[in-house]
């Protein structure tokens, strides 16, 4: 058999599938991908959406690919995600680019967000289910950083570009560490975006070489109880695959899907039950601040194990401001996980419920 | 024999298709091992061309996918070698068609036809994931126009309607939409054409099929009330393939089943 005109024959054919291949910087973070071209950058968001991001004084190609062309820096966004303005105080430029937000003054923590509201800089649009359109308008954005990909059509009449920044799953560990790199090109802000990702990866390998002898892992869940509803995230979201990381065990590991995934009751217990530790959604703005409040507003919570032996925690509201300090997020939630390995919690992000 | 003709042999041989079949059985079980290690890798196969996905999340993860790209390139040479093969075998049994009779020699082919049409619904899976369009994600509200990817075809939501569920037992169930029907106008230059689509019920136009994958609202007394219908827009353009290829089988099965049944009559013993 003639083995090297066979061999001969797949190298041809290898070369004619790579020979069309733009060997561009390619990356992809869980839903979201950037690709480093020539002269621009093609990032997709968490539903596939494509946008070209052309510098501003180049012309954008002929063939943008169906990709909605954004020229960059952004000089104005709206950002619907508290993690989304978290990185643009990461990046220094709040002031200088965000215009509008879907929080009233009074639910944010940071005081440059509080004054620039002041001044009319950042005009709160309305709550992200009630958006005042006309004023969203009158604000003039640029792109539009936004969960809710029902207003597309909407800014798309507005000539507003919209760029969906959750995924149909929840972000894994990697994939949230390393979102900032796709919220960075829109700023030309790569750098520090690569500066605050490596930190994050870091201290994930901290964690991970501090925990890997660890005996006594604490079980944990992430969720909470409504009035009608049980909604949990799932085993592949980052805070359970951090949890799992930080020596705690993670009771819902059967549970993949979205973030704030919602769950029957009859499961939620039967992982409260064996549960050492709970994290809740709520933030201490709800008034719940202790246990036996918990407790009253919500009766079925009563005899989950967190509630009756173990501990409950819930973030506090700098914790939704603070994605660009994820590693020391990361650091709190080991910490409260493994006290005796990471020592004992700041309690700077969450609050323990007494 | 010439060189060509001894690497076609070679290409053909039932040999080869053995060593191809090893080699498939082994690299379909290591991506199944690969996939659950990170199954976020291959998700946007679902969405994305192949030779996209090839080049993008395959090339920046090697040590999750490099079995994809050599069962790629083993699956092209089993087709090559299916293909060598049946046509070798056909080019014999037409060389003795003197010596037999027609239904004779056409029983005889029925096999290669068969595979000839697997190896035609074969590339018409290619094509389709090569060629295709397949665009998610078009968000639409009544009276919005937009382009149909690929073209300059534009489209328009007109009407949509939505049906509730009547459920006698779970009242909280009562009221959920399960359905969406909708009114899509295409304007190509200065024609227009209207078509209709629902859930589970694409429209068609000009090779392209349009299906609703969401709604809103999705229930009857729903805040807020926007009304907008999410559709998924593909062309399929391995469907002649298909068809041919489904075609041709037929032929095939046919050919082969009707002189086995006709024997059967004349010879009930056997």
């Amino acid at each position: 058999m003639p083995k090297k005109q066979v061999i001969l024959f797949i190298a041809v054919i290898y070369a004619i599938l790579f020979s069309a291949c733009d060997m561009g910087n390619f990356e992809s973070i869980g839903s979201f991908t950037v690709k480093k071209q020539k002269s621009c950058t093609v990032v997709s968001d968490g539903i596939g959406r494509k946008f070209m991001l052309v510098p501003r004084g180049e012309k954008a190609p002929e063939n943008t690919g169906g990709a909605t062309v954004i020229y960059t820096p952004v000089k104005r966004v709206i950002a619907f995600s508290t993690c989304d303005v978290s990185f643009l105080v990461g990046f220094g430029i709040l002031q200088e680019v965000l215009v509008g937000v879907t929080r009233e003054k009074k639910d944010w923590t940071n005081e440059s967000i509080r004054k620039a509201m002041d001044e009319g800089k950042i005009v709160f649009i309305g709550d992200s289910t009630l958006i005042n359109y006309e004023l969203l308008k009158s604000v003039k954005p640029d792109i539009v950083f936004t969960w809710n990909a029902a207003i597309i059509p909407l800014l798309e009449d507005l000539n507003i570009p919209a760029v969906i920044t959750n995924a149909q799953t929840a972000m894994g560990l990697e994939a949230q560490i390393k979102y900032v790199k796709f919220v960075a090109p829109f700023f030309h802000k790569e750098r520090e975006a690569g500066v605050f990702s490596n930190k994050f990866l870091k201290t994930v390998e901290y964690i991970k070489s501090k925990t890997s002898d660890v005996q006594q892992r604490p079980s944990v869940i992430w969720g909470d109880v409504y009035n009608k509803r049980v909604l949990v995230e799932p085993n592949n979201a980052w805070v359970a695959q951090l949890v799992k990381l930080s020596g705690g065990k993670y009771e819902l590991d059967d549970v993949e899907g979205a973030s704030c995934l919602e769950i029957t009751i009859e499961r939620f217990f039967l992982a409260g039950r064996k549960a050492d530790i709970m994290f809740t959604y709520r933030s201490p703005k709800t008034g719940i601040n202790t246990k036996r409040q918990l407790a009253i507003d919500n009766p079925l919570m009563a005899s989950i194990r967190p509630m009756t032996s173990g501990q409950i925690y819930s973030p506090k509201e700098i914790y939704y401001e603070s994605y660009h300090r994820l590693d020391e997020i990361m650091l709190e939630i080991a910490s409260i996980l493994q006290p005796e390995v990471f020592g004992v919690p700041h309690y700077e992000f969450f609050q323990k419920l007494q | 024999m010439s060189m060509i003709s001894k690497m076609l042999h070679a290409l053909g041989s039932i040999r080869f298709a053995v060593y191809l079949l090893l080699c498939t059985a082994v690299l379909l079980f290591t991506g199944s091992v690969c996939q659950n290690i990170e199954p976020g890798i291959f998700v946007p196969l679902n969405s994305l061309m192949l030779f996209d996905w090839l080049r993008t999340f395959g090339l920046e993860n090697p040590s999750r996918t490099w079995w994809f790209f050599l069962l790629i390139t083993v699956l092209l040479l089993l087709g090559i070698n299916t293909f060598i093969c049946t046509a070798l075998r056909t080019a014999k049994i037409i060389g003795l068609r003197n010596h037999k009779s027609i239904m004779a020699m056409l029983f005889t082919l029925s096999p290669h036809i068969m595979h000839f049409a697997f190896l035609i619904l074969m590339t018409g899976y290619f094509v389709l994931y090569t060629c295709g369009i397949n665009s998610y994600n078009n968000i639409m509200k009544p009276g919005i126009q937009r382009h149909v990817p690929g073209s300059d075809i534009r489209m328009e939501l007109r009407e949509a309607s939505f049906y509730p569920v009547d459920h006698s037992v779970n009242e909280s169930l009562n009221d959920l939409h399960v359905d969406a029907k909708c009114t899509v106008v295409f304007f190509d230059d200065d024609k227009s054409d209207m078509r209709t689509a629902g859930l589970n019920r694409p429209c068609f136009y000009k090779g392209y099929s349009i299906h609703v994958a969401d709604f809103n609202p999705k229930k009857a007394k729903s805040m807020p009330k926007d009304v907008w219908i999410n559709f998924t827009i593909r062309k399929n353009a391995g469907i002649p393939l298909f068809i041919a290829g489904i075609i041709i089988f037929t032929v095939g099965v046919l050919l082969y089943v009707t002189p086995v049944l006709s024997k059967r009559k004349t010879n009930p013993d056997h």
